[in-house]
């Protein structure tokens, strides 16, 4: 039985619901969407025993509020929004339990920018291509396609049994990554050559400014211009984490509702494990990338993989 | 070939030659490079040609009979493949090799369902607002660019840029036209329009810079079926003009947008 969870009483900036993404439609033109911090979402999941690619509601920056209209168990992981039931704060990297009636505020930014909030059995979707995910400039998946708006009602299963379940917490352990959130890690992109050697140790040395009109298509890499390729490319394959240089000079980098193919030269292509990070960033924040290579970005996805599997601590 | 009289380098350089350009459905070796941690790009000669793209094409073709475990999805473009991997179930070397073997491959790998989708099309008029600009910027009438557009037969070069968007390569040189000075706040669905070279199809309603030829009443892209893309890359497209009444009835029969 699916019964009502949340009534939103503010949405905040961008409060969508969100699973892994969409798989395997790239080459008809469909954006993969998904968690901006994936790494985060499965963790949430996995707090309330949910499979990690359950659709859950990915919140940006403080000011979401949620009326619970049943008692439930809610798993949260990812920024530290200074959550509180009521006026009980609540900790992230952490499941606990709401009861009917109780307001759940996403108060103030403490660190990072996205947090995930999971139920058990996953919040109901509209799935779209074998994903709930929303994708906004197409208006399909998770809640008709949209951001949360007030009054919009939260679904999810019932709770499959009525025995209090016990307290879980992240193990510390597990977030390793997060800690110099202000360095990327980066490959060559696929058209580094098309830069001088000068445009690309600049690259590799200068502060950049997250820009105030970044969102989940791409952020704007602010403060230092680089020398674009006067040539034209041929339109290729946009991974997620790829750094474009427009013809102005500005750099854009990727992330999850990007575009699938897109003409512009990619001077570097983030790693993978740091995709996580660069979700926590907020407007204002400023960054360094580093060039790594293939190898260390593989390693640094292995060793991401490993710290999942440390798992939970229960708690009390 | 003969042999007698050359030295030992020349006869490497024949044979090294002859690796090189065996004759394999590919043709000349392509480039392999990383692009970012998961994908793979393969990207033949620089040039938007028929022949290259097939190329590509028939490279995603030979992917998905190969089904190597590790390889998700892969994005065919102008003239290269993005093969989206997953670094814990095959390195990338071996992706690579594997990538090799099947591009050095003589089998003819072919699509499972090349196609040839015929697409009806109402041509100007309300659903066609620029095709007199288009006529009078060639010094051609309109009947004469609804005649060459719609005896061209086009290929879908690449589906991107929204879900269904079809880039199509065969538009007859005469008609190239610039895009607009202003992209227009919204290019209703269905309409069937020229940005250069290229031709292409709005699937949904969009803002759009491109030449508006005509509309069609079929719907490009429909996420409720198992296979939601009316076109597919590598596809053949001709357009066939139809009348406004034909129209109507159509886009009720087909429920487009």
């Amino acid at each position: 039985m699916i019964e009502r969870v949340f009534r939103v009483i503010k949405p905040g900036l961008l409060s969508t619901l969100q699973d892994l993404g969409r798989i395997g439609y790239q080459r008809l033109g469909v954006s993969p969407c998904g968690a901006m911090d994936s790494f985060a979402l499965r963790l949430s999941n996995r707090l309330v025993g949910n499979p990690e690619n359950s659709v859950s509601l990915e919140i940006t920056l403080p000011g979401t509020e949620l009326e619970v209209m049943r008692d439930c168990e809610v798993g949260l992981a990812g920024a530290d929004l200074d959550a509180r039931l009521d006026s009980h704060p609540i900790a992230c990297w952490a499941n606990c339990f709401a009861k009917i009636g109780q307001r759940l505020i996403f108060h103030e930014r403490k660190t990072g920018a996205r947090t995930y909030l999971s139920v058990p059995g996953a919040f109901s979707a509209h799935y779209v291509l074998g994903s709930g995910s929303t994708d906004l400039r197409n208006a399909w998946g998770g809640l008709h396609g949209r951001s949360l708006r007030k009054g919009d009602e939260l679904s999810a299963p019932e709770a499959k049994t009525k025995q209090t379940p016990s307290l879980w917490s992240v193990n510390p352990k597990a977030l390793e990554d997060y800690r110099n959130p202000f360095r990327l890690r980066v490959l060559e992109g696929p058209q580094s050559d098309l830069f001088t050697a000068e445009t690309r140790r600049r690259f590799s040395t200068a502060e950049f400014r997250i820009g105030a009109s970044s969102n989940r298509m791409g952020y704007r890499l602010e403060g230092s211009r680089l020398n674009a390729p006067k040539a034209e490319m041929i339109s290729d394959a946009t991974p997620t984490g790829a750094i474009q240089v427009l013809p102005n000079g500005e750099a854009v980098l990727l992330m999850a509702d990007h575009q699938t193919v897109g003409g512009y030269p990619k001077i570097a292509v983030l790693i993978s494990a740091d995709l996580p990070k660069a979700a926590q960033l907020c407007p204002g924040h400023r960054v360094r990338f580093q060039t790594v290579s293939l190898a260390e970005a593989h390693q640094a996805l292995a060793q991401q993989e490993e710290r999942l599997r440390l798992g939970l601590l229960k708690r009390n | 070939m003969h042999n007698r009289g050359k030295s030992h380098s020349q006869k490497s350089a024949e044979i090294i030659g002859q690796k090189k350009y065996t004759a394999s459905m590919f043709g000349l070796t392509p480039e392999i490079r990383p692009s970012g941690d998961r994908m793979v790009l393969v990207e033949f000669p620089a040039e938007i040609t028929a022949e290259i793209n097939d190329a590509v094409h028939r490279l995603a073709a030979a992917l998905e009979s190969a089904r190597i475990p590790g390889v998700g999805e892969w994005t065919p473009c102008y003239r290269s493949l993005g093969v989206h991997y997953d670094p814990s179930q095959i390195r990338y070397d071996e992706l690579v090799q594997q990538l090799r073997q099947l591009l050095s491959s003589t089998h003819p790998y072919r699509k499972v369902a090349a196609r040839r989708v015929e697409v009806p099309v109402v041509y100007g008029g309300g659903f066609g607002p620029d095709l007199e600009w288009v006529a009078t910027a060639h010094g051609l009438g309109v009947e004469d660019v609804v005649a060459l557009h719609s005896k061209a037969v086009y290929r879908v070069f690449l589906i991107g840029f929204t879900p269904g968007f079809p880039y199509l390569g065969g538009l007859p040189e005469i008609l190239a036209s610039p895009r607009l000075q202003a992209p227009r706040a919204l290019v209703p669905a269905g309409s069937v329009a020229i940005g250069g070279s290229q031709c292409g199809i709005y699937p949904i309603d969009s803002p759009g810079g491109w030449r508006i030829l005509g509309r069609t009443p079929l719907r490009l892209f429909d996420v409720r079926l198992a296979e939601p893309c009316l076109l597919g890359p590598g596809d053949e497209v001709v357009f066939c003009p139809i009348r406004e009444e034909q129209f109507l009835k159509t886009a009720n029969q087909v429920g487009a947008s």
